[in-house]
């Protein structure tokens, strides 16, 4: 092995280390051109309107973008979904955990992977020709589309995120903890529920951040369910858009150079501080609970 | 006793919580097997009811009625996938303006050829008033004359798509033997005015396939048992020797016969409660009310031929073939790309670099691109390489968008498989005086390279279903992508399209039902893949 020069090798680590920054790139790249794209918006129309404002008219004759109606409907969907998705997922992570052998946990284990694997475009068309026309029957609702049905579906959506942290935290607690209590004569739930899931919080609660992350940033099984009209939400059965939705809704027909288009960069940019703040969070909690199970 | 008490009250809590979790693990994979059977099922099956304006039973052979005695058959090219065929359809076929395409009929993108049997001029004349109707009545120039019998069979065989009207008479038995023959439906329901007449906001407008016959046999005696006004049903027939003769042998004897057809046709508009079955033509002819038929159809959905056919408007007809290409050829080119690259800064984060605070930045770089949704990358990826560097919908900037997002998958998972691999491999190799590089390459890599796939492959499992990012990177023409700056659609965005532009809900769920086996692929192509990592490091 002569021709390994170590000036060959040093070229090669030096090609490595630039792959290595790719992903660091694309995100300074991605940032600096969603900004560059939307910012300008406010040269013509007041940041504050454009937030607290839920009137969406972009191609009028004096044209009113506000996108407040997209936020609330953002965040009430992710809500909702939230509810539904925490408990089911907290339950099903202790349950692989603790109670399941190893043939239930790894047929559990291939079921979510298949969960998570199922594309956005299916989850919407079984909203839409399954959840839709139950929530019909069910309610007053004249079609089953709008939030409660968005909700429900982005909740199995996220379930397998939150299984899937909850799971790996709760095996990252130390097993003297367990021991120590189910020693000192607790049962196995008042084990699970006063000492286990207490040690295991901030990994749970990452897994939680996580979900809303990806909630909030699903578009096509929202677009499908969700009724899609830019309406601030009244209730669980109103429809609803999210700032997503609006993206990829508008976009179709914004004028390119449009003051239009340069608004659902905004809309992106408003999308994007959600996602950066929610891994920030992540982050926080995945490094809080890496100390906690280490630290012990 | 209180101690007895909490115990029993802590057991009685831990038996709760218990079929709490288990409730909730059960829902979890209840909703799974719900959602993938709902989508195989309706991918697999079509159930509908349809309206119809001619009863589903059909006749072979036909004839006008001018001439009786001379039936006719319709006969189609082999490959034409059709069991059976409307009158209006067929009448269509022949006279539309625009020449006809099966597409309508059997959803196969496949022009109709039209032919009539025209051996002399009687034949011309059945032929010609069995194929057009009051409103349409002009042959178009695309349908071709063929005067022997020897001709027809030759045009059946070789034209694609061809269809003829051929009398039967002229055909040696043999002849026919091989050829296929369509029958057609062409009978309608006719009823008295008053049968439809609005009375309470209700009028019957419709009724089940299968309550047709019960009209005739006396089963139904009055309208007001199937929807309609409280008259008394009156059956009645029309018996000549043309096809109304065949369709008298289908009846109870509870009907009134009758041989002239003005004193029928005036007996049906004049005698309240009236119903009679009536050829398609007749009920236009004659401006008879007519109720609609639904029928209840179970088809079989997904089939070979979508899966091997091109699509034709917008996906309406044909299949997914080109799409399906598409798709695979999205994958590979995005892994080409990605996976050098993840791979490669796996391979500098796990073994060369230490451990500082640039390295973390790398790291949370990683992090936060992972969490980008997919709707942001399509935002960029129109903006940046669409728009910026002038590259266009197309094949090449959708494959760039998405290397960027599926980089963070692998990078992960290969950083995990390159931690996987002891350190004694390394010192080993190190010490027999290998240096890095061809420790990482001869060594590292191999050892790492079940995991270093895997990952591959989850990152496969999410180009498959990616929707959002490709709608403004990659276009929607559904044809076969031919260069790198193509437009072209894959599976995923083919089902939202289908859905979104409403051309056919069942075909959306075909294809999911394809994108759903693709994913089963992957799925089992990771386990395979960490199943042997296991044995692997048990051994």
């Amino acid at each position: 092995m002569k021709n390994d020069t170590p000036s060959h090798e040093r070229f090669i680590e030096l090609m490595l280390f630039l792959f290595a920054c790719v992903s660091i790139i694309s995100v300074i790249g991605i940032t600096f051109f969603i900004f560059e794209e939307g910012l300008p918006l406010f040269v013509h129309v007041n940041f504050f309107e454009f937030l607290l404002s839920s009137d969406w008219s972009p191609t009028a004759d004096n044209p009113s973008f506000g996108i407040l109606a997209f936020i609330i409907g953002s965040i009430f969907v992710t809500t909702i979904s939230l509810i539904i998705a925490v408990p089911i997922g907290i339950a099903t992570g202790v349950f692989m955990s603790e109670y399941a052998n190893p043939k239930w946990s790894s047929i559990v284990r291939k079921g979510i992977e298949l969960l998570a694997g199922i594309p956005s475009v299916i989850y919407g068309l079984f909203g839409f020709f399954f959840i839709a026309p139950i929530i019909r029957t069910l309610t007053s609702s004249d079609t089953g589309l709008g939030v409660l049905t968005a909700s429900i579906i982005l909740g199995i959506m996220v379930l397998p995120t939150i299984i899937n942290t909850t799971e790996v935290s709760l095996r990252a607690v130390p097993r003297e903890l367990k021991e120590g209590s189910l020693a000192l004569g607790a049962t196995y739930w008042q084990t699970i529920i006063r000492t286990l899931i207490p040690a295991a919080r901030s990994g749970i609660i990452a897994g939680i951040v996580l979900g809303i992350g990806r909630s909030i940033g699903e578009t096509m099984a929202v677009l499908m369910v969700a009724g899609n009209s830019p309406i601030m939400p009244k209730g669980l059965l109103s429809n609803t858009r999210t700032l997503t939705m609006n993206i990829v809704t508008d976009l179709k027909y914004a004028e390119v150079g449009s003051l239009h288009e340069t608004s659902l960069f905004t809309t992106g940019i408003v999308l994007f501080i959600f996602i950066l703040f929610i891994n920030l969070l992540v982050h926080y909690f995945m490094k809080k609970s890496l100390e906690r199970t280490q630290g012990k | 006793m209180n101690i007895q008490q909490s115990t029993r009250r802590a057991k009685r809590e831990e038996k709760v919580a218990k079929s709490v979790v288990y409730l909730f693990v059960f829902l979890t994979l209840s909703v799974l097997v719900w959602i993938v059977g709902y989508v195989l099922f309706k991918g697999f099956v079509t159930i509908k009811d349809t309206s119809y304006e001619v009863t589903p039973s059909s006749i072979e052979s036909i004839a006008s009625e001018k001439y009786p005695e001379e039936p006719y058959l319709l006969i189609v090219h082999d490959k034409v996938r059709v069991d059976e065929i409307l009158y209006e359809e067929l009448i269509e076929m022949y006279t539309k303006r625009r020449q006809a395409n099966w597409g309508d009929i059997t959803q196969q993108n496949l022009k109709i050829w039209p032919f009539m049997y025209a051996g002399n001029t009687s034949f011309y004349d059945a032929a010609s008033e069995l194929v057009t109707s009051e409103e349409s009545d002009e042959i178009g120039d695309h349908v071709s004359y063929i005067n022997t019998p020897e001709e027809a069979l030759s045009y059946i065989e070789n034209v694609e798509g061809s269809a003829g009207l051929v009398p039967v008479g002229v055909f040696s038995e043999d002849q026919l033997k091989d050829v296929k023959v369509v029958p057609v439906r062409m009978v309608g329901v006719a009823v008295n005015d008053g049968v439809t007449a609005i009375i309470d906001n209700m009028q019957l407008r419709e009724i089940r396939s299968d309550e047709v016959d019960h009209l005739f046999d006396g089963t139904y005696t009055n309208w007001n048992q199937i929807g309609g006004p409280d008259l008394r049903i009156v059956p009645i027939v029309y018996q000549d020797s043309s096809i109304y003769g065949e369709l008298t042998t289908q009846l109870g004897n509870i009907a009134e016969v009758y041989t002239d057809k003005d004193d029928f046709i005036s007996t049906l508009k004049n005698t309240e409660g009236a119903v009679a079955r009536v050829l398609f033509k007749d009920l236009e002819e004659e401006e008879l009310t007519s109720l609609s038929i639904i029928k209840h159809e179970v088809k079989r959905n997904l089939t070979i031929h979508y899966l091997i056919e091109e699509p034709a408007r917008s996906g309406a007809w044909g299949g997914i073939s080109t799409i399906i290409i598409n798709t695979l050829v999205l994958i590979i080119f995005t892994l080409v790309f990605s996976s050098p690259i993840g791979v490669m800064a796996a391979i500098y984060l796990i073994e060369y670099s230490t451990e500082n605070r640039f390295i973390r930045i790398l790291r949370l770089g990683t992090e936060t691109l992972a969490g980008i949704p997919s709707i942001v990358f399509g935002l960029f990826g129109y903006i940046f390489f669409v728009e910026l560097l002038d590259m266009g919908i197309g094949f090449i900037s959708a494959t760039l968008t998405v290397t960027l997002m599926i980089l963070p998958t692998i990078i992960r998972t290969s950083e995990e498989a390159l931690k996987s691999v002891p350190n004694t491999f390394r010192e080993g190799s190190l010490a027999l005086g290998a240096t890095k590089l061809t420790t990482i390459y001869k060594v590292v890599l191999p050892a790492a390279s079940p995991g270093i796939l895997s990952g591959i492959i989850l990152a496969v499992g999410r180009v498959i279903g990616e929707t959002a990012v490709l709608i403004y990177t990659l276009g929607s023409n559904y044809e076969l992508v031919s260069s790198p700056t193509s437009s072209a659609r894959v599976l995923s965005l083919h089902i939202y399209n289908l859905f979104a532009e409403a051309i056919s809900f069942e075909r959306a769920f075909s294809t999911a039902t394809v994108l759903i086996f693709m994913i089963l692929l992957v799925n089992y192509g990771t386990n395979t893949l960490i199943g042997r990592i296991n044995t692997q490091q048990r051994s």
